[in-house]
């Protein structure tokens, strides 16, 4: 072996190992230059810059005029190199049955807001341009605080604190019911995205003052846009006793949808029996619950024939949550089962944003999902394996 | 032994007046009154005044000046120089022989690096901007009410063509009126001194329309943390003019100033606009900032400042201020929107650098 090749060798390692022991830190924070995003006084050249007025935190858009593409694109580059994921395009995005192929214009991990746009209410949370004609409220909902965003997101309103600027409800403005963006936050204690973060995706509350309502995860580079068993977002989740404890991506879920929660609100309202708060069987379907160590659904994306609690990989058409979030490095295509094992959560079925399916489930229910007939595009059968 | 003593005393008092004498030798113009004054512009059948190129002219000057403003004020910063330069036709080197309002040599080139001061030679009215940026004219949420209190009276002094200074700078004296002769030894200059910098507007000389300063005695050709300007902050952001630094320059640019323009109208974050005249608050990424930065300089709290006998190298978030000059040059700078830093090139998120002044305050978002 020459030097040369030696070098390239070293050279190549070194790089693996950054490669590896950075692999969720190079978008971990916004960067580029300011001007990208801000302008101080919204004045250039003797014109505004947001013919919109001016916008909070000096930004020169809303979250939803930096987000939304008039192209099919789900990532948009900014300033040379910075990556902004695209929540609402104008043109309808590629939304894969099996999400496992890599696109430009393959919808991420949240959905789209495209199709509760374009289709109609049932096909995504109402944030942007107006409220849902069928809906009064929030299906689900048990939380108080009348004409809050407990009630809807578009009319998302919370008088206290420094958010009562805009929050009267408006076009655009629903996106901070779930969201409170810190985009220059920035931790490297852990992989995971928690406090130093900002949190999950900024999944965080509007109000109050402890953290045990804001989401921990591991979030995907490209946001799904190219995603696999392997390739995802690593959500957390956990069930709870009571109204107190620890919490997870599906109580957040539950803040607005609290009776399909099952163990946020599930004693109180019926969701399933008393004294087996945990088991079948169930009077809703069962979110923030751990997949059973038996049965069907401990055969996890497999076809069913295998011994119990013997999962398969994981599938990003049907993800499971993670108890275990501290302990992740990297997202993983091993699921377990059990009581300690990986949860199925709201988002198991759900997208966050929107789908070309209504309830904006992640796969098309109404057509592909038959019992006794196999249909790798039924996310349902991913977990019930023994119904196709 | 006597005689070392009589040495040691003499060395300090020569010491002391030095030291005495360097701090108030810009006290007020010095020197024969024929450096800057000609009693009738004859000089052995000539003329003696100058153009503000230097060139003999018979005409003559208010004051019985030799030459203008710009005449006097343009040429090259050295050390030990009496006359701040303002203007270097040769084309100055930033931080390095300008001084703390900047320089209007870099404006000529590109109308968005300064203010458009018609009395340097050449230069032209903004080619970009029809009035100044964020003038507020009349109506809310500012109003003239706020400079001219009730009934929108002009205040006592005021004269001539408010649109000339107001939406734009026209000349000099849109914004200094000259006192080269008052008292402005300080430390703090006020009404006695001429006001800090002269920062009056000529046409415009209410009392709480100037600016309270302390005034570095080399103009900052030679700053530090230490040797700098102190400028005036404001005991009230949205109330009257109030001496301070930001609400002079709010006289033109009105809507970038106060706190109307904060998301709750409270003077606090979210801001629709970058604040001004605002204390750094002491929390979060700002309560880092504790030793003066002068690449972005704060204003001190008028009950501080009053009180100070030169300038402070330490900051106090909670106290101190964010003004317009934390990030502007007053004449003119390398920079777009006379920044007085390289804005568009320095500041990347996410980025460490040293020459992005942003960072000095935000010192979590690089």
């Amino acid at each position: 072996m020459n030097k040369s090749m030696s070098f390239k060798i070293i050279l190549f390692v070194v790089s693996l190992f950054f490669l590896v022991s950075h692999p969720c830190r190079v978008w971990a924070s916004v960067h580029g230059v300011c001007s990208n995003c801000h302008t101080m006084h919204n004045s250039q050249g003797g014109s505004v810059v947001n013919s919109n007025g001016t916008e909070e935190n000096l930004l020169k858009s809303n979250c939803v005029g930096c987000h939304s593409s008039d192209a099919a694109q789900t990532i948009k580059v900014i300033g040379g190199d910075i990556q902004v994921p695209i929540v609402y395009n104008t043109v309808e995005p590629n939304y894969a049955a099996t999400p496992t192929a890599s696109g430009s214009t393959n919808t991420l991990a949240g959905g789209n807001f495209y199709w509760v746009e374009h289709n109609g209410d049932q096909y995504g949370h109402n944030v942007i341009s107006h409220s849902d004609a069928v809906l009064s409220e929030a299906p689900g909902r048990n939380q108080g605080c009348s004409n809050s965003c407990h009630y809807s997101l578009y009319t998302w309103n919370y008088s206290g604190g420094d958010w009562s600027y805009k929050g009267d409800g408006g076009p655009g403005n629903g996106c901070v019911s779930c969201h409170t963006p810190a985009h220059h936050k920035r931790g490297s204690s852990t992989p995971i995205a928690d406090a130093e973060d900002g949190w999950f995706r900024f999944l965080a509350q509007r109000h109050g003052s402890s953290n045990d309502h804001n989401i921990k995860g591991l979030e995907d580079p490209d946001w799904q846009q190219s995603v696999s068993p392997a390739d995802h977002n690593e959500y957390w989740d956990y069930y709870v006793s009571g109204p107190n404890g620890v919490y997870g991506i599906s109580r957040f879920c539950a803040a607005c949808h609290g009776d399909f929660h099952s163990t946020r609100y599930g004693p109180v309202n019926g969701g399933f029996q008393s004294g087996a708060w945990f088991a079948a069987p169930w009077f809703r379907h069962p979110a923030g619950i751990y997949l059973p160590a038996t049965g069907e659904t401990s055969k996890y994306n497999t076809d069913g024939s295998g011994p119990d609690g013997v999962p398969g990989s994981y599938n990003p058409v049907a993800p499971v949550g993670r108890q275990n979030i501290d302990t992740i490095t990297s997202s993983s295509a091993t699921v377990t089962v059990g009581s300690s094992g990986d949860m199925v959560m709201c988002l198991s079925c759900h997208r966050a944003h929107g789908s070309p399916y209504p309830d904006m489930l992640r796969w098309d229910y109404l057509n592909t999902c038959e019992a006794g007939q196999s249909n790798a595009n039924c996310g349902c059968f991913i977990c019930h394996t023994t119904k196709n | 032994m006597r005689s070392k003593m009589r040495h040691l005393t003499f060395c300090s008092i020569v010491v002391i007046c030095v030291i005495g004498i360097s701090m108030i030798a810009m006290a007020k113009v010095q020197g024969v009154c024929s450096d800057c004054h000609t009693m009738h512009n004859s000089q052995n059948g000539s003329s003696v005044a100058t153009d503000s190129q230097g060139n003999f002219v018979s005409s003559t000057y208010a004051y019985l000046l030799k030459t203008t403003c710009v005449g006097c004020h343009t040429g090259t910063n050295v050390p030990g120089e009496t006359t701040p330069k303002v203007y270097n036709q040769a084309g100055p080197l930033y931080n390095g022989n300008t001084l703390a309002g900047g320089d209007f040599y870099w404006v000529l080139q590109d109308s968005a690096k300064g203010h458009n001061c018609l009395s340097i030679p050449s230069m032209s009215a903004d080619s970009n901007l029809t009035q100044a940026p964020g003038w507020h004219g009349s109506g809310s949420p500012v109003n003239c009410g706020v400079c001219h209190k009730a009934h929108h009276i002009y205040p006592e002094g005021a004269h001539g063509d408010c649109s000339s200074c107001h939406e734009r700078v026209s000349s000099c004296k849109s914004c200094h009126n000259p006192a080269h002769h008052a008292d402005d030894s300080g430390p703090v200059v006020g009404k006695s001194g001429g006001w800090y910098r002269f920062l009056i507007a000529s046409n415009h000389p209410e009392d709480d329309l100037g600016v309270k300063g302390i005034e570095d005695d080399d103009w900052e050709l030679t700053v530090s943390s230490s040797d700098h300007n102190e400028y005036n902050g404001s005991s009230d952001p949205s109330g009257g003019p109030d001496n301070s630094m930001s609400h002079f320059c709010a006289g033109c640019h009105g809507y970038f100033h106060g706190i109307v323009q904060s998301a709750n109208d409270d003077g606090h974050s979210p801001w629709l606009r970058h604040p001004t005249n605002i204390p750094l608050p002491n929390s979060g990424e700002f309560s880092s900032y504790t030793v003066y930065s002068p690449m972005a300089p704060v204003a001190r709290d008028p009950g501080l400042l009053i009180g100070m006998s030169g300038p402070i190298s330490s900051v106090s978030p909670g106290s101190d201020q964010v003004m317009c000059l934390s990030c502007h040059r007053a004449h003119g700078s390398p920079y777009p929107d006379a920044l007085r830093w390289d804005y568009l090139s320095n500041c990347w998120a996410n980025n460490p650098n040293s020459g992005c002044g942003c960072f000095v305050c935000h010192t979590q978002k690089d």
